[in-house]
């Protein structure tokens, strides 16, 4: 069976990056034509909205200045077709918080503290990477990485493009006592950073922007939960705040009653992501609420977007997950992420990672993939591997 | 009095014939899903039987199933099936009868098989040569050395 170039193009082009670095070895041709844009931009295109096939986990924000420690695991079942080479991780360890990752690029701000904070997009496989032009705000000398709130968006379309976006905070006494955030693009392809017209407005409680959630051509943010407004207010329960990107109109989604009964309360965790899939026979993308209280996991998803109503899908108590820990497992530290669309819970306690299966509500399989050294209440960041390039300025990583 | 009902054009049948002689009659609109099939009608409007030289009855007979039945479901299954042979000779025929549903879906299943495989599994596959210098090999197993953890056995 002879396998004609163009054929073998076409196999290659749905292989994780992984397997494709490994197969250059098959012969020449092969190792040749793996390293063309044309295929680079096929395989990433192929790969698009593919299940996530790892993930990076570091320390939460504010740790990661000290601690400079990202990890990357692969979810059960994955190990031998994802990765990245050690090398990368380490540098990437030592140098760099991560902070999103779409379609197989990272985006990253350095972390040496005496020198100016740096933005980049890098491709772990490709060991490329292309500085992003820092705004103004983020120019101040950090010493803790918070509020840095930042995200990446890649389109399926546009292979050479990649969007981040900016949100600044703006003590603004003008419209005080609400505050706002400027919304700034920045447009890989183009290599400038553009205002939105119309500022996101998220009412008046804090957000928790490491978890934004790109649905209906908006980004979705979760609010924190916390005491401090009385029950005639509006924003007395918790909430998710969407910010069109298309016209900057702000409007606040809300959550399901059932909870947010015991807010606002001195200890809420709460978080949404993306669920459900786009498939070439349908499009059943939604968003899903995690929240973990002193004793489970619940899961709500949004089943109309319109009228805000979501359904209760899963709920399982920590003591049932059968969890292997040396001491009872305390949840205030407890991080959590949802992947691939609400195919996995993946959860981590102060040392260990674990994934729990959402497909099926009586058989809750629950696998441990790892243990971990990054702390309590981790931040989780999921990849999967492509060959995709950073657009212009792409120069190699030392 | 018979009724004479016009043959609307979505009933139509056409006989295909495999490289093999074997005969398979299908509608017209299953038989336009295979576009070199397509611009053989276009050229010749009143042709019946069209030939398909390059490809064996057994796999003409998986291929007409697949644009019958093609949905998430089906695809799923449907490339647990076959064999690696099989899998590339219906990837030639998808390529030859120019079905981009079926070529894609094949050409994933294939991926998905050697995902995980070493070079020397997919040389033996695909009936291909290692045209690598030794030095060239050298180098590229230290560049890749990351990528070879966890490969299957062969």
């Amino acid at each position: 069976m002879e396998l004609s170039n163009n054929v073998a193009f076409e196999i290659f082009s749905w292989l994780p990056a992984k397997s494709i670095c490994k197969l250059k070895l098959t012969c020449e041709s092969f190792s040749e034509f793996s390293k063309e844009s044309t295929f680079k931009t096929k395989q990433a295109h192929n790969l698009f909205g593919r299940d996530d096939t790892c993930f990076f986990i570091q320390p939460e924000q504010t740790r990661q200045g000290f601690e400079k420690r990202v990890e990357l695991h692969s979810l059960p079942k994955e190990q031998q077709s994802s990765g990245i080479p050690k090398n990368v991780l380490t540098f990437l360890s030592n140098s760099a918080c991560v902070l999103a990752s779409s379609n197989g690029l990272v985006l990253c701000h350095t972390i040496n503290n005496n020198d100016k904070l740096e933005l980049f997009v890098c491709n772990p496989i490709t060991k490329s990477w292309s500085f992003i032009p820092t705004p103004e705000s983020l120019q101040i000398n950090y010493s803790n990485f918070a509020n840095i709130n930042l995200m990446l968006d890649c389109s399926r379309d546009s292979p050479d493009d990649f969007l981040v976006f900016l949100f600044e905070n703006t003590m603004d006494y003008y419209f005080s006592p609400k505050t706002s955030y400027i919304c700034k693009v920045y447009h890989g392809k183009e290599g400038v950073w553009k205002t939105m017209e119309r500022r996101f407005f998220p009412g008046g409680r804090n957000m928790n922007f490491d978890m934004p959630v790109f649905h209906n051509g908006a980004v979705h943010i979760i609010s924190d939960s916390g005491d401090y407004f009385g029950k005639s207010s509006p924003f007395y329960k918790p909430y998710i705040m969407s910010y069109n990107l298309e016209d900057g109109t702000s409007t606040m989604l809300e959550l399901p009653r059932e909870a947010t009964k015991d807010c606002p309360a001195v200890w809420c965790n709460m978080g949404i992501f993306n669920w459900g899939k786009v498939t070439s026979y349908s499009n059943h993308r939604s968003i899903c609420l995690v929240k973990l209280s002193k004793s489970a996991f619940t899961i709500w998803i949004l089943k109309d977007y319109e009228s805000a109503s979501w359904k209760k899908v899963f709920k399982v108590r920590v003591k049932d997950l059968g969890l292997k820990e040396e001491k009872d497992v305390d949840v205030e530290r407890v991080g959590f992420t949802v992947m691939n669309g609400g195919d996995l819970l993946v959860f981590s306690t102060e040392n260990k990672i674990y994934s729990c299966r959402l497909d099926d509500e009586r058989f809750k399989m629950v696998e441990e993939i790892c243990k971990h050294n990054c702390g309590p209440n981790p931040r989780f960041i999921s990849y999967s591997d492509t060959l995709r390039s950073c657009g212009i300025n792409a120069q190699t990583m030392p | 009095m018979a009724e004479e009902k016009s043959q609307a054009s979505s009933s139509k049948m056409l006989t295909l014939k495999a490289s093999d002689g074997v005969l398979f009659e299908v509608e017209l609109n299953i038989a336009k899903e295979m576009k070199t099939v397509q611009a053989y009608i276009d050229d010749c409007e009143d042709i019946e039987t069209i030939p398909i030289p390059n490809v064996l009855g057994k796999h003409l007979a998986i291929v007409i199933e697949y644009i019958k039945k093609t949905n998430e479901e089906y695809d799923a299954e449907f490339e647990k099936q076959w064999n690696m042979d099989d899998l590339q000779l219906l990837l030639l025929a998808a390529n030859y009868l120019n079905i981009s549903g079926l070529q894609e879906c094949l050409c994933k299943a294939i991926a998905k098989r050697i995902e995980n495989k070493s070079p020397e599994y997919v040389r033996k596959v695909f009936n291909i040569e290692n045209d690598h210098s030794p030095e060239e090999e050298a180098k590229l197993r230290k560049e890749y050395k990351w990528a070879f953890e966890g490969v299957d056995k062969d």
